[in-house]
C-alpha cells in the first residue's frame, strides 16, 4: 500500500497554524482513534529520532516502551467504550522511547477533535530528561549533604533562623529540624549574643568576604559544650540570600592540640638535652634541639638545626661508644652510650645519650630522638672511685705486706727473746758449775807449782776450756740482758775506750796494731758497752787473719760524727754476707756462738750510732763505728 | 800488825762445792775459813765463831745475803763483808748495806784473795765534825791516802752511818757544836765495843775529856790543828788494830 502522506495544514491562513505546529518545542503527535500515527511535527520527530515517513502510519505505541506499548490499545479502546478521560485533556508523566530504543521521561496532554467525522487525537510531548538529570542531581545533592558527617546548616540571611540542618546537625545538636528551624545559630553559640553575631557575619553581608572560618563552642539540647570550627559563606538563590555553615567537631582535634602544646612545653622545658633529627634526609639532620640542649653543650638551636650531631665530638672520634652509636643508627635500633663531647668553648664532658629511632604508622623510620644528660660529674666521681679502689687495694696489700713482715719479724722477734731467756737461764746456770771448777783448777794449780809439768800443762788446758766458756756464757747473757741493759753515759776520748778494748782481748803476736786517733775526740756513751763492741771487732778481726795480719784502728771526726773504723787484711765477707753477719746466730766460725756482731749493732743503735762493714774477698774487711761527736764542753752536737 | 792468832774468815754459799773451793783457796792464802751454807746458818757461826770477814753469797734459798749480814752486824761489828753474786740486779742493795765490796760471779780467785786481804786491814774512816770545811779537807787529805771516807755533820748522822758501818774508824770532834762528843763515843761504844774512835779537839780545856775518852778506850786524840802525817799514820795503825 502506499504510504499515506501526512496531511499537513496548508499555507496561508493555515501558514500561522503551520509555523507554531512546525517551530512547537514540544513534539506534536496526531493519531486516530485506533493509535495510527498521522502526523508529527518536527520537534518530535528530533524527539523520537524518527522521520515523519518512517511513523506516519504505525502505532503510537511504537513511540512507547513495554508496558505502556501493550497497554496502550488497551487505553484507546477504553476510552472508547468508557468515555472516561484518563488522561484526555490532562497531563501525565510517562516514558517515551526513541528510535534507537533508549528511554526518556515526557510529559504527554492529549486532546481529543474532530476532523470529517473522524475522532482524533493529538498528542503534546515534552521531553523531562533535563528535568529530571537536575532532579536526580539535586536529590543526590541533599543526599550527600543530609549524610555528611560534618553538621551542616542553612539559615536564613535575615531572620538567621535555620532553614535546614543535615542529619550530622541535628544528632549532633540533639534538636529536631522542627525545633532548628525555630532556632538561630546564636541559640546554639553561649559566647555570641545576636549583636556579636550580627557583626561577626557583617563582611559576609556586604560581601567584603567570601567565607568566614572561625572557633567557637556550640552547646547541646542537653547542654553539652563542645569545641567546632565554623564555615561560613552566603547562598544566593533564587533571590534569596541564606547562610551555608559547614561545622567541623573539633573538639579531638582541640584535645590532641592541647596534648601536643603539653608535649612541646615539656621538650621545652626538659633538664635533659632533647635533639630530633630527620632520618629520611641525608646525614640526619637535626630538626629540633631544645633549651636544655643550649645549656648543656652551649650550642643555641639555630646553630645546631640542619647539622648532623657528630659536631658535638670535635677530633675525638676514637671512643667505642661512637661505633655502637653509628651502628645503631644504621640498624634503625635504639642506644644508650655515654661519649666523651665537647662544649662551644671546648671544654670536654660527658655525655650520656640515649638515642631511640621514631617510624611512621606504616613503620618506615622518619625521625631519630636523642636525649642528652651531662653526667660529667658521675663520671669523674666514678673514675675517683675506681682510682680510690685501686689505691686501696694498693694500700690494703701494701699493708697487709708490711703486716706480715711485722708479724714474721715478731714470730722472730719472740722466738728469739725467748731463746735469749732461755740462752740467759741456761747461762746463769752454767755459771756456778763454772765457778766451782774455776777454784778447784785454781786451787790444785796453787799446790801443783812444782809439779808434774804434765799434770801442770792439763790444768792449763782446764783452764783455758774455762775461759772459753765463760766468754760465751758472757756472750750469751750480754745478748739476753741487752735490751734491758741500762747505760751509764759518760764522756770520754774514743782512745781510752780502744785502750781498754785492746786490753781485754789478747792478739797474738802475729798480728799487728796499728792506730791513729786525735786525742781531742770525745763522745758521750755507755762505755763498758764501746769498749765490749770494739773488743768484739778486734777478735773478730783477729779470728780472720789467722796467718797473721794487721789491724788498723782509725778514728776521725766527720761533720757531726765520730768515725772509728777497725780494718783487718784478713780473707774477707762476701757481698751476700755483708748483712747477715749482722743477724744473730749467723756465724762462718768454727767457734763462737755468732751473736757478737748483733750485739754489737745494738749496742752502737742504744748509743744513737751506727755499725756498718765493708770488705774485699781475700783483701780484708773494715767495720766502721759511728757515734755522735761530743764537743769540748760536754755537750752532744 | 803483831797477830799470831790467824784471821778469820768466814766464807757463805748455798752452793757446798762452792763454799768449799774458795776455803780451800783461802787457807792457802793462811787464812782460818769456816764455811755456812745458808744464811741463817751464817748467823749462828758469826755470832760464836766472831770472823774478821765474811765472804757471803747474796742470792740464797730461806734469808738471802743481805738479811744475813743485818742479823750479824750487830753481833759482829767489826767484820767486814764482800758479797758476791751472779746477779747483777743485787749488788745496788748490797753496797747500800755497807759492803766493803760486791763481786760478781763467777769469782776470780786471785782478785778474791787480794780483796780479802785488802779488807781485813782496811777500814772506812767516818769523820764527825759540826765544821763542815774541816770534814772536807780532813777527808780530802785522808782519800788521798787510800783511805774510804764518809762524813758527818752532828751525832744524828754520825750514829745512822755507823748503824751500817760499825768497822768504820771513828774520827770524832769532842765539841760537836752543841752536844757533846763523849756522849756520841759512849753510844758508839754500845754499837760496837770494840769501836775504834779518834778523838779531836780544838780546845785544849777539854783535856779532862779526852781523859775520859781514853778510859772508854778511845784510840788517840789530836788537838786541832791537826798534823796530818801523824793523823794518817795513826788511822792506818788503828785499822790494823787486832780484836
Amino acid at each position: 500500500m502506499s504510504k499515506p502522506k501526512q496531511s499537513l495544514p496548508t499555507a496561508t491562513a493555515d501558514s500561522r497554524l503551520y509555523a507554531i505546529w512546525s517551530t512547537a518545542v514540544e513534539g506534536i503527535v496526531t493519531i486516530d482513534e485506533r493509535g495510527k500515527i498521522e502526523t508529527i511535527n518536527p520537534a518530535g520527530e528530533s524527539l523520537f529520532g524518527y522521520t515523519a515517513d518512517e511513523l506516519t502510519g504505525r502505532n503510537v505505541s511504537t513511540l512507547m516502551p513495554s508496558p505502556y506499548h501493550d497497554e496502550h490499545d488497551g487505553y484507546l479502546k477504553n476510552y472508547r467504550d468508557t468515555g472516561v478521560k484518563k488522561i484526555i485533556g490532562i497531563g501525565r508523566e510517562v516514558v517515551g522511547k526513541r528510535k534507537d530504543g533508549t528511554k526518556f521521561p515526557m510529559h504527554l496532554s492529549v486532546s481529543e477533535f474532530r476532523i470529517a467525522d473522524k475522532r482524533m487525537f493529538a498528542g503534546f510531548v515534552r521531553d523531562l530528561s533535563e528535568r529530571e538529570r537536575s532532579e536526580e542531581i539535586e536529590q543526590r545533592l541533599g543526599r550527600i549533604v543530609e549524610d555528611s558527617l560534618n553538621e551542616i546548616f542553612l539559615f536564613d540571611a535575615e531572620t538567621l533562623k535555620f532553614v535546614q540542618a543535615n542529619r550530622g546537625a541535628r544528632e549532633n545538636l540533639g534538636y529536631s529540624l522542627d525545633e532548628l528551624r525555630g532556632m538561630t545559630p546564636v541559640d546554639i553559640k553561649p559566647e555570641y549574643t545576636q549583636e556579636q553575631f550580627a557583626e561577626l557575619v557583617g563582611p559576609l553581608v556586604s560581601g567584603q568576604e567570601d567565607q568566614l572560618v572561625f572557633e567557637a563552642v556550640h552547646r547541646r539540647k542537653d547542654r553539652s559544650l563542645y569545641d567546632v570550627e565554623i564555615h561560613l559563606q552566603m547562598s544566593r538563590f533564587q533571590s534569596k540570600s541564606c547562610f551555608v555553615a559547614i561545622i567541623l567537631d573539633i573538639t579531638e582535634r582541640n584535645r590532641t592540640k592541647a596534648s601536643l602544646l603539653v608535649q612541646q612545653r615539656a621538650l621545652e622545658s626538659a633538664v635533659n638535652g632533647i635533639l630530633i633529627t630527620d632520618a629520611t634526609q641525608a646525614d640526619n639532620p637535626i630538626i629540633y634541639a631544645n633549651p636544655a640542649m643550649e645549656q648543656i653543650t652551649g650550642y643555641s638551636a639555630e646553630e645546631v638545626i640542619g647539622r648532623n650531631c657528630r659536631f658535638l665530638q670535635n677530633d675525638d672520634r676514637e671512643q667505642a661508644a661512637i661505633d655502637e652509636l653509628r651502628d645503631a643508627i644504621k640498624n634503625e635500633r635504639k642506644c644508650k652510650v655515654v661519649l666523651r663531647n665537647y662544649r662551644k668553648d671546648g671544654t670536654p664532658f660527658w655525655n650520656s645519650l640515649s638515642v631511640s629511632p621514631v617510624r611512621s604508622p606504616d613503620g618506615v623510620l622518619t625521625n631519630f630522638i636523642g636525649i642528652q644528660s651531662d653526667v660529667t660529674d658521675r663520671m669523674v666521681a666514678e673514675e675517683a672511685l675506681v682510682n680510690m679502689n685501686a689505691e686501696l687495694e694498693q694500700r690494703v696489700e701494701e699493708r697487709t705486706r708490711q703486716l706480715q713482715d711485722a708479724q714474721t719479724q715478731l714470730v722472730r722477734n719472740e722466738k728469739l727473746a725467748t731463746l735469749g731467756q732461755l740462752a740467759g737461764g741456761v747461762a746463769h746456770e752454767i755459771r756456778n758449775p763454772l765457778g766451782v771448777i774455776r777454784n778447784a783448777v785454781y786451787f790444785l794449780q796453787q799446790v801443783q807449782a812444782d809439779g808434774d809439768e804434765d799434770a801442770a800443762e792439763a790444768l792449763k788446758e782446764i783452764s783455758r776450756g774455762l775461759g772459753n766458756s765463760e766468754r760465751i756464757v758472757s756472750e750469751l747473757l750480754d745478748f739476753a740482758r741487752a735490751p734491758e741493759a741500762p747505760r751509764e753515759l759518760s764522756r770520754f776520748p774514743i782512745g781510752e775506750a780502744i785502750t781498754g778494748a785492746l786490753e781485754m782481748v789478747s792478739l797474738p803476736k802475729s798480728i799487728n796494731v796499728a792506730r791513729s786517733a786525735p786525742a781531742e775526740l770525745f763522745i758521750n756513751a755507755d762505755r763498758g758497752q764501746i769498749e765490749r763492741l770494739l773488743a768484739n771487732l778486734l777478735q773478730n778481726a783477729a779470728q780472720a787473719m789467722t796467718e797473721g795480719g794487721s789491724i788498723t784502728i782509725r778514728c776521725q771526726a766527720i761533720g757531726e760524727s765520730l768515725v772509728t773504723e777497725v780494718t783487718d787484711t784478713g780473707k774477707g765477707i762476701a757481698i751476700e754476707d755483708l748483712e747477715k753477719i749482722f743477724e744473730p746466730l749467723f756465724t762462718k766460725r768454727a767457734k763462737g756462738i755468732g751473736l757478737g756482731l748483733s750485739l754489737c749493732r745494738r749496742y752502737a743503735t742504744q748509743n744513737d750510732g751506727t755499725l756498718k762493714a765493708t770488705s774485699e774477698l781475700g783483701k780484708g774487711s773494715t767495720f766502721s763505728l759511728s757515734l755522735p761527736l761530743a764537743n769540748k764542753n760536754g755537750a752532744t752536737s | 800488825m803483831t797477830s799470831e792468832t790467824l784471821q778469820r774468815v768466814l766464807v757463805v754459799d748455798d752452793e757446798p762445792d762452792m763454799a768449799s773451793g774458795i776455803q780451800r783457796i783461802l787457807k792457802l792464802q793462811g787464812y782460818e775459813v769456816h764455811t755456812a751454807n745458808s744464811g741463817e746458818e751464817a748467823v749462828l757461826e758469826a755470832r760464836d765463831w766472831q770472823p774478821d770477814g765474811i765472804l757471803m753469797d747474796l742470792k740464797m734459798p730461806g734469808i738471802d745475803g743481805v738479811e744475813a749480814y743485818r742479823q750479824i752486824r750487830p753481833l759482829c761489828p767489826n767484820a767486814f763483808v764482800i758479797f758476791m753474786t751472779a746477779y747483777s740486779s743485787l749488788v745496788d742493795d748490797a753496797r747500800g748495806e755497807g759492803a766493803a765490796e760486791v763481786l760478781t760471779k763467777p769469782l776470780d780467785p786471785e782478785q778474791t784473795c787480794e780483796l780479802i786481804s785488802q779488807s781485813l786491814v782496811t777500814r772506812p774512816v767516818l769523820v764527825v765534825d759540826d765544821d763542815a770545811d774541816f770534814c772536807k779537807s780532813l777527808a780530802r787529805a785522808l782519800k788521798a791516802n787510800g783511805c774510804l771516807v764518809q762524813t758527818a755533820l752532828s751525832a744524828e748522822e754520825a750514829l745512822d752511818i755507823y748503824a751500817k758501818q760499825p768497822r768504820s774508824v771513828v774520827m770524832l770532834d769532842m765539841r760537836l757544836g752543841e752536844t757533846n762528843g763523849f756522849d756520841l763515843l759512849r753510844s758508839l761504844k754500845e754499837q760496837n765495843a770494840k769501836a775504834i774512835v779518834i778523838q779531836m779537839s780544838g780546845y785544849s780545856d777539854m783535856g779532862s775529856q779526852m781523859s775520859k775518852g781514853m778510859e772508854l778506850s778511845a784510840t788517840a786524840c789530836f788537838h786541832k790543828p791537826l798534823d796530818i802525817e801523824s793523823v794518817i799514820t795513826t788511822v792506818k795503825q788503828a785499822m790494823r788494830k787486832p780484836k
